[in-house]
């Protein structure tokens, strides 16, 4: 018994070394490398110029990750290279004495070599055991590197979850741009509308780009909300299979983290026309706007976002529309006519607040309603806002905008009257009517809350009669004025621009005395 | 020289001369005239009143080729019938004179067009222009120029005073 437990230790010793495979001298190149298997390795570094190579035979698609412990007097490079001895990935991130990396390396069954080097001239350490982890694990749900460039993107599983690095943290093979160290990612959409969410988590110390691109390699959209830690988020990407897209992500400050990986969210959910339809940054890509709402976020960072109104019908029609406040936000709602060139923009109110347009005549055939950040340097696409529009029939008795000018001036008769708005800052309501004989002519405006009313009569000659001021925001207005008989407007408008009621409409009257 | 060389040689050059390749035409298929456009009825302008002191134009503009069809204008002064423009296309000038006694008149114009089907309609009321007042000036002509679009759902009226020749 005393026996068995003496050989006790000897006997784990010497199966502890039989799991650590050792460097098989010489092995300086493809010929004689050392075959190696997923596990510890150990080598040595001889001479400043000594160069190891481990050959891995890899039976079936796996990522491969190598930690290599940094020794005494060595800078090590690390260097994996496929059975054509192409370069996949070069690794020097540390100095004198520190580890590298490799990460997320994609193997294929086949040869694969991993290259150990030194790269200081003094070096003088031969007897200090390197140690080197080589690792394989599943590719699913893994970058695969190296996928720098739309050509080698790595797959993303849509919906579900991508890891991957921001390593290493400079791509020593690609000189020709700036040593960048870039992943990219395709993305392949089957037929049918969908809309296209990316999550992209935080990594510390690292302040992350998204880019989506099409296969012509035209960038779509560029999302860089966050800072340093921070995730970006894409929501509500338009897309139309079937279709590929590329993902492209980069640390905007040249560093990375070989300790934390990034988190690729994605999922890819069936349009159903309730929302916005990314990009609508432009007319020609306006998201058609059949129902009354629809949501949309302003995101990235001066988004535009277009939608798209088809007026049926023959008549007169009148289109109402509003856009919900969003927190820390102003937003301005603009109608455009069908060449997209601006009708009117509405900004009434401040950051957070609703916009409302209080109605705009239209008739049969396109327009847009456009929804933007004022300063073009805010986003939020966790916060969405609803846009609603109605479109009725124009009812006589009623306001139809634009009668901003003489030329465009609404037809009312004395012994009637109309409602209206001053709906928005600096807004102008011009009336034409007709006094088919001398008359003493009556008007009477009622006063809305936040308006102090001016009145201008102007002659057919579009010279100005005289001009009544209510006396206070909220007064009515009542004048009447000896008129010959003729053609006249009446000008209403707020004494002070930026005054407005997107809530109550004024009435106008005129009477004959 | 041998006849055989001659008749080698008379081979050769024929195997070497450039060949006469037949051109061959296409049989023509059928061609498809574009549709004529539609005749547009026009009737001579009206004949210059003589010392006119009223003038109407009336024109529109159109998209395309295939909207400018026939139309013309009636003309009411002071609640009466006074005239009509000629026909003619949209896009063209259609003019209406008259001497008038010098006041503010009370005109009323009313647009018509001719479909590229069916009967000659009026252009609806809710987009015909208001009935307005315009005054004459003695000595003086008053040049009206009524201009249509967006397919005569818009309208804009300017008003032009001359010395009168």
């Amino acid at each position: 018994m005393k026996r068995l437990r003496l050989l006790w230790l000897p006997a784990a010793a010497l199966l502890l070394s039989a799991c650590v495979q050792r460097e098989k001298e010489p092995d300086h190149d493809y010929g004689t490398a050392t075959l190696i298997h997923p596990g510890k390795v150990e080598g040595h570094i001889e001479t400043a110029s000594d160069v190891d190579f481990y050959r891995l035979d890899v039976s079936q698609d796996a990522i491969l990750n190598v930690h290599l412990g940094g020794i005494r007097d060595v800078d090590f490079v690390l260097s994996i290279r496929d059975k054509d001895h192409q370069e996949l990935k070069r690794y020097d991130e540390t100095g004198l004495g520190g580890d590298e990396e490799a990460l997320d390396v994609g193997v294929h069954p086949g040869s694969y070599y991993i290259v150990v080097s030194n790269k200081n001239p003094d070096a003088s350490n031969p007897t200090q055991a390197y140690s080197m982890e080589v690792e394989l694990e599943k590719p699913t749900g893994h970058e695969m590197e190296p996928n720098e460039t739309m050509q080698t993107a790595s797959p993303l599983d849509v919906p579900g979850v991508t890891t991957g690095h921001y390593w290493p943290s400079r791509n020593l093979l690609a000189g020709d741009t700036d040593y960048l160290e870039q992943d990219w990612f395709r993305i392949d959409v089957s037929t049918g509308l969908y809309l296209l969410n990316i999550d992209l988590s935080g990594v510390s110390m690292v302040d992350a780009v998204m880019e989506v691109y099409d296969t012509n390699g035209y960038m779509l959209e560029r999302i860089d909300q966050g800072g340093i830690g921070e995730g970006e988020s894409l929501k509500d990407f338009g897309v139309r299979g079937p279709v590929t897209y590329y993902l492209r992500l980069y640390s905007k400050t040249g560093t990375g983290n070989p300790d934390q990986a990034y988190e690729i969210l994605s999922e890819l959910i069936p349009y159903n026309g309730k929302t916005e339809f990314e990009p609508n940054n432009q007319r020609p890509d306006a998201t058609p706007f059949t129902g009354d709402s629809i949501t949309g976020t302003i995101a990235p960072a001066g988004d535009v976002d277009w939608y798209k109104i088809s007026v049926s019908g023959p008549g007169k029609q009148v289109l109402r529309a509003s856009v919900t406040g969003v927190d820390n936000m102003e937003l301005t709602l603009t109608a455009a006519d069908a060449l997209g060139n601006p009708i009117l923009t509405i900004d009434n109110a401040g950051r957070g607040q609703p916009q409302v347009l209080t109605g705009l005549g239209v008739t049969q055939g396109d327009y847009y309603l456009i929804v933007a950040e004022k300063t073009g340097r805010r986003a939020d696409n966790r916060n969405p806002y609803t846009l609603s529009k109605t479109i009725t029939p124009f009812e006589p008795g009623l306001e139809y905008e634009l009668n901003d000018t003489t030329a465009t001036a609404n037809a009312i008769k004395v012994g009637s009257g109309v409602d209206g708005y001053i709906g928005w800052k600096g807004d102008v309501d011009v009336y034409q009517f007709n006094v088919y004989q001398n008359s003493d002519v009556v008007f009477e405006l009622a006063g809305i809350a936040n308006v102090q009313f001016v009145a201008t009569l102007l002659d057919q000659d579009y010279k100005e009669v005289q001009t009544w001021r209510a006396a206070k925001p909220g007064d009515s207005l009542t004048f009447d004025r000896s008129l010959a008989a003729g053609t006249y407007y009446l000008k209403l408008s707020a004494a002070d621009p930026s005054q407005n009621n997107v809530r109550d409409k004024y009435s106008l009257r005129l009477r004959a005395r | 020289m041998r006849p055989g060389m001659w008749l080698a040689a008379a081979l050769l050059a024929g195997a070497c001369a450039p060949k006469v390749v037949p051109w061959r035409v296409a049989k023509a298929g059928p061609v498809t005239l574009p549709a004529a456009q539609p005749t547009i009825p026009s009737t001579p302008p009206p004949k210059p009143v003589p010392k006119a002191d009223f003038e109407l134009i009336v024109s529109e503009t159109v998209d395309s080729l295939e909207d400018d069809l026939g139309s013309y204008a009636k003309v009411y002064v002071d609640r009466q019938p006074a005239g009509e423009t000629q026909i003619a296309a949209k896009s063209q000038d259609k003019t209406w004179e008259a001497v008038l006694p010098p006041g503010n008149h009370l005109f009323r114009f009313e647009e018509w067009y001719l479909p590229s089907t069916g009967d000659w309609t009026m252009l609806d009321p809710q987009w015909q222009p208001p009935e307005r007042f315009i005054r004459v000036d003695p000595g003086q002509k008053t040049v009206v120029r009524l201009r249509f679009y967006d397919g005569g759902l818009r309208n804009k009226l300017e008003i032009e005073r001359r010395p009168l020749e």
